[in-house]
């Protein structure tokens, strides 16, 4: 600054009032001393000259609201005073935050424009608390928030941001399957007798996979193979066999909608079909046509992810049998790891 | 949206195509007083041929109408938040790195706005996962390390009896295992003990993350505090602390 400038300045600064004008147009007189204590004003005085009289206000933010500006004051007012203790200052503190909440926001709002960070602490803090152990609704109720989240994005608060757009196709596409099979599952307790017939494709599979010729597996067999193979899975970590399995499969656990029992079971059944393949093919006892088969589960559930969304449920609807036993365990209950 | 006597009397209608005209007429009906769409829906019904689909259009257009509004409403609700929040993001994130991470999680599945800010790492700084009773698990971890990133500062993780921290709400965990366990029926208050054991034990590869990522989360990491994580082993645990050189506080129970 010139040292001009700093001639005109002075005798302003002895100035004891200053004007400041809020967001509705409206201008005011402040003893300096108070006003100062606000950062943004300060450096106005200061850097800019402004505030010395009606014409040159200063112009604050346009967070800062007449009513907001009084508060802020007051603060400023009893703050700026060097000889409190700062006992007397906690308890000022703690009886000037008690205000509606809607307030205590536009306050937080305000004294951030103005950069007054004490304020903004104090204030933010007490916001804190508000929300601390509130449920969801509550926070809702009292911030006056309409829910604008759909069912899945609150059933995976924890989603990893992965902003692929496959990644988000395939939530869409597992929670529409969830809701469909639901639906499905409905309609199962009505044809629970169908159920029996198709068992059979699917414990050929298994049995043959398992070693035991017998073409009539048993169901609690094959949820126990199922569920043990998960478990193997689960805890062989370092096995290298599994490693990139496990983290595919992890991963599409993390990043798709882990809520969807049916996206798991159908994650689990690939990642099973998957497994099985690596085992067999270091056994090498694997039969081509038990390949194919495994081969061909694979690229439908790839297909099925991929394709349009009105094709999978013709496709559903009409392959429906099959996919129904290998998701539905017999005991009613479609998830498999919560069998014991 | 004010109420029209007769849709074709509408200026606004014009630059409609046929089906939105149409859609248009039909949500009118909503005005009419003596509307009663069960008895209309069954009259026309009956004035069809039995073999007419009408109940499966019915079905079908329906949900596709309520899924079409609940959208809208969703986006809606977005508008409204994104003006009636005071808050500038900055400020939000701040006053949401003040509160513990199980407000964290709620105040985070409040809406999208929350949601977005509740992200940020400066959250994330100092977590504190430990519970009454094993419920959190590896992957829950894993993705709140994640989020914290470089921000981690204090983690605290395990089964610690008498936690009140996470008090008498095992809604905090249903918010997390959610990632993990599906659910057939959304609850708040639904009991997750009975999920299988194995999706809610902490296994030994828990402190993993602290590796992750080219060692960035666990850099700076001051504080960490471990109760009572059975499946820890001390390689595991050697690997972890390898990973925190700037370790300032460690208490282990329970190893």
């Amino acid at each position: 600054m010139s040292e001009i400038d700093m001639a005109v300045i002075k005798p302003e600064m002895m100035k004891p009032y200053i004007w400041l004008e809020t967001s509705d147009g409206s201008i005011q007189q402040v003893e300096q001393e108070i006003a100062m204590y606000c950062p943004l004003i300060c450096q106005e005085i200061i850097q800019k000259g402004m505030g010395s009289s009606k014409n040159c206000a200063i112009c604050l933010p346009q967070r800062v609201s007449p009513a907001m500006l009084s508060l802020i004051l007051d603060y400023c007012r009893f703050h700026q005073v060097p000889g409190r203790s700062n006992k007397e200052r906690k308890s000022y503190d703690e009886k000037f935050i008690r205000m509606e909440t809607k307030r205590l926001c536009e306050l937080t709002s305000a004294a951030d424009s103005l950069q007054l960070k004490p304020l903004v602490d104090l204030t933010s803090r007490a916001l804190a608390r508000i929300i601390e152990g509130k449920s969801p609704e509550e926070i809702r109720e009292i911030f006056h928030l309409p829910d604008d989240l759909t069912e899945e994005e609150k059933l995976e608060p924890l989603k990893n941001t992965t902003d692929d757009p496959r990644i988000r196709l395939l939530n869409r596409l597992y929670a529409k399957k969830r809701k469909e099979l639901r639906e499905r599952e409905r309609l199962k307790n009505v044809e629970a007798e169908e159920e029996h017939a198709d068992e059979r494709s699917v414990d050929d599979l298994l049995s043959f996979i398992n070693g035991n010729g017998d073409p009539k597996g048993i169901k609690a067999s094959k949820n126990k193979k199922k569920n043990r193979r998960k478990k193997e899975q689960q805890q062989k970590n370092s096995s290298p066999k599994e490693a990139s399995e496990e983290v595919n499969g992890q991963n599409i656990r993390h990043q798709s909608v882990e809520a969807d029992g049916i996206a798991e079971t159908s994650n689990s059944h690939t990642e099973d079909l998957f497994a099985q393949k690596e085992f067999d093919d270091g056994d090498d006892g694997i039969d081509p046509a038990l390949k194919e088969k495994i081969d061909r589960e694979v690229a439908d559930f790839a297909r099925r992810l991929n394709s349009d969304w009105p094709e999978r449920m013709q496709e559903f609807l009409s392959t429906g049998q099959e996919k129904k036993t290998m998701l539905f365990t017999p005991n009613g209950n479609s998830f498999l790891r919560r069998n014991a | 949206m004010a109420k029209r006597p007769c849709p074709s009397q509408n200026p606004r209608v014009d630059n409609l195509n046929d089906v939105e005209r149409l859609l248009d007429a039909f949500l009118s009906l909503s005005d009419l007083p003596s509307l009663s769409l069960d008895l209309s829906f069954e009259r026309l019904l009956h004035s069809l041929p039995p073999d007419s689909d009408l109940i499966d259009r019915a079905l079908k257009m329906g949900s596709l109408l309520l899924d079409a509004a609940k959208h809208s409403s969703r986006k809606r609700a977005s508008n409204h938040n994104s003006l009636a929040w005071p808050l500038p993001p900055d400020l939000t994130i701040k006053v949401f790195s003040m509160l513990d991470t199980q407000s964290l999680c709620y105040a985070s599945a409040t809406c999208s706005l929350f949601s977005k800010c509740a992200k940020d790492p400066l959250c994330y700084a100092n977590l504190d996962l430990t519970t009454l009773v094993p419920k959190v698990n590896n992957a829950v971890v894993a993705t709140m390390i994640q989020r914290a990133g470089k921000a981690l500062r204090s983690l605290k993780l395990g089964v610690v009896p008498g936690a009140t921290t996470l008090g008498s709400c095992p809604p905090f965990v249903c918010t997390i295992r959610h990632s993990i366990v599906e659910v057939s029926n959304f609850s708040w208050n639904d009991k997750r003990s009975r999920q299988g054991r194995e999706s809610s034990i902490l296994t030994r590869c828990c402190l993993s993350p602290l590796s992750g990522d080219g060692g960035a989360p666990g850099a700076l990491l001051r504080k960490l505090h471990l109760y009572n994580i059975e499946r820890m082993d001390n390689a595991s645990l050697s690997v972890a602390l390898s990973a925190c050189p700037s370790l300032l506080d460690l208490e282990i129970v329970g190893l």
